[in-house]
């Protein structure tokens, strides 16, 4: 089993695209969040609406003339508005924001035509006129779960994917000691840096990035744990002495990222 | 489970939606055997109910033996213990299988039954530590929610306000609503309350079924201790996955309604054969639900507890084996 479930779709430039589908828990989330944003939409125009009609009717009703059929004027409008603004709210979004609503855009995941373009209003007002039926009578989760490319009834007929956006590695901006910069310079000439394998640069660089989220045991455990490794990975006999285990890996990192130092 | 071979994947913590994804892609990738397991525990869990049916017949019909009842009673309730002690092994028989495919580490079922079933007493344990722990929360939320009841009703005039409550609400409704308001607060409170313990012990079953020095205490120290950071955001977890199984709660629902209206048509509705028969179909139409959804749960956990573990101690930040220098 895979962690994602991915589809590669062949694009109109004869280029295979993969991407990873957004799956039910992203879905979920979005819908759990554009339903609150959506409500809350709602309830302003409620309010709004109900009070704009009171006053209208007091307005009206101090004028000589027959206004009995002006109530139901109002509340015609104020049903169709409804509608207007549940099917605006995802037309518009997923039009104007390339596929996301503020759920979509909040759980990182995005509408997309199957062949790999952006959606456009003929699809988004698809997929928000069959909205009602996938959320409403529970059949969307069904379908998604159920289905090899997880489309709801809308996304079938819209012939639409949600897809997750690809994370780009965060930049987090890794904060270095000193120490480790003086090292760094050295350890190029001390040691076989070109034993180290991408794979294992990665696993450094993401412990640096998550260490401050780490509790105190583990970090210092598992820090110490890579330091031995890469110790004997790059055939460096001993760990200069008065550096932490931390400001070693920082070192490496530095000194396997800048080229420079290395040929 | 293997990942895919980008390796941001593998050292990324998981977000809230890609958690519960795992959690359905576990099930359904193993759909069958987390079945099994589900069906195996739930039928340990049923056995208490099916024993205390016969002996109840038993005094109904006779109304007789009764200084039988203190051997049966505690009998029944270390049956009671046994079986709640299986079905806990059961389930966290699941929660290992899948925690074990996580980690690219899977097991067959009998290897993690053996294994949780050995702990068995432990889960029973930690379960029992834990309704304490509940118990107690409760104990403190009421008596908070006693003394804070008892300073807004001296505030608003006390039993002068309750002698005649219309009249004084009448004359200052600002004191109705402020009690109104009050109250509130207080279901706030214990709403909040118990999420909040619940969120900080929803992992607790997973250490025991995988860590070796885990005793039911410790077990429940971890979970409180991994949780630490992440309440908020397990919380979402939870919430998310409840609102994608409400379709099949709404499904049993519906094929519960229609049942009952079938029984109708058969029995009248005040017959006491058509009761025992809605009861009897509404508590196996339960059992059933609980079967399918329960795997659920136990790889949504499992998941949870993995992507915790890799927040907070680094788990799956592994170089690869060092080569042997030749």
């Amino acid at each position: 089993m895979r962690f994602f479930n991915r589809v590669s779709l062949p694009t109109p430039e004869s280029v295979n695209l993969e991407f990873a589908l957004a799956g039910i828990g992203n879905r979920a989330l979005a819908l759990l969040i554009d339903y609150h944003a959506l409500g809350l939409l709602l309830a302003v125009f409620w309010i709004g609406w109900i009070s704009f009609s009171i006053q209208l009717m007091n307005f009206l009703n101090q004028l000589n003339g027959d206004y009995s059929a002006t109530p139901n004027w109002l509340l015609g409008i104020f049903l169709l508005a409804n509608f207007a603004i549940f099917t605006g709210y995802f037309v518009y979004f997923e039009v104007f924001w390339q596929g996301q609503t503020p759920g979509k855009r909040l759980a990182k995941i995005r509408v997309i035509r199957e062949d790999g373009r952006p959606i456009r209003v003929s699809q988004a007002a698809l997929r928000a006129l069959l909205r009602p039926v996938d959320d409403f009578l529970f059949l969307g989760v069904f379908f998604i779960l159920l289905s090899q490319r997880e489309k709801r009834i809308g996304d079938m007929v819209a012939g639409t994917l949600v897809v997750q956006e690809s994370s780009a590695d965060p930049k987090t901006a890794l904060t270095v000691s000193d120490e480790a910069q003086q090292l760094a310079t050295q350890l190029a000439d001390m040691t076989q840096l070109d034993a180290l394998r991408p794979d294992d640069f990665a696993v450094v660089r993401a412990y640096l990035q998550r260490r401050s989220s780490m509790a105190i045991q583990p970090r210092r455990d598992l820090s110490m744990q890579l330091a031995r490794q890469l110790k004997t990975l790059i055939q460096l006999d001993t760990i200069p002495t008065g550096l932490t285990s931390d400001q070693f890996l920082e070192a490496i990192y530095l000194a396997y990222q800048n080229p420079s130092s290395r040929y | 489970m293997t990942f895919d071979s980008n390796p941001s994947d593998l050292t990324q913590p998981l977000s809230v939606g890609n958690v519960v994804n795992g959690g359905f892609r576990l099930y359904r990738s193993n759909l069958k055997p987390y079945l099994k397991v589900s069906a195996i525990g739930t039928l340990w869990a049923l056995i208490p109910v099916l024993v205390i049916i016969p002996v109840v017949l038993f005094y109904v019909t006779t109304q007789r033996y009764y200084n039988l009842l203190g051997l049966i009673v505690p009998a029944w309730l270390l049956l009671v213990a046994y079986c709640s002690a299986q079905y806990m092994a059961n389930s966290a028989a699941i929660a290992r299988l899948a925690f074990g495919e996580l980690i690219n580490q899977p097991e067959t079922i009998k290897a993690a039954y053996r294994y949780t079933s050995a702990r068995k007493w432990s889960f029973l344990g930690m379960g029992a530590l834990l309704s304490l722990l509940y118990f107690g929360v409760a104990l403190g939320m009421y008596l908070i929610a006693a003394i804070l009841i008892v300073i807004m009703f001296a505030s608003i005039g006390g039993a002068e306000f309750l002698r005649s409550p219309a009249s004084a609400a009448v004359i200052n409704p600002g004191l109705a609503i402020f009690a109104g308001l009050v109250i509130l607060a207080i279901i706030l409170m214990f709403i909040v309350v118990f999420t909040w313990f619940s969120v900080r012990f929803c992992v607790a079953e997973l250490p025991l079924s995988v860590e070796r020095e885990a005793t039911a205490t410790k077990t429940i120290g971890r979970s409180w201790e991994l949780t630490q950071k992440s309440v908020w955001r397990i919380f979402i977890i939870l919430l998310v996955t409840f609102l994608v199984t409400l379709p099949i709660q709404f499904l049993v629902q519906v094929v519960a309604t229609m049942a009952q209206g079938a029984i109708a048509a058969f029995y009248p509705q005040e017959s006491s054969i058509f009761l025992a028969l809605t009861y009897a179909f509404t508590y196996l139409l339960g059992l059933a639900t609980g079967i399918i959804v329960m795997p659920l749960w136990q790889t949504i956990k499992a998941v949870i507890y993995y992507d915790l573990r890799s927040r907070r101690e680094g788990l799956g930040l592994q170089l690869r084996d060092p080569e042997p220098l030749t």
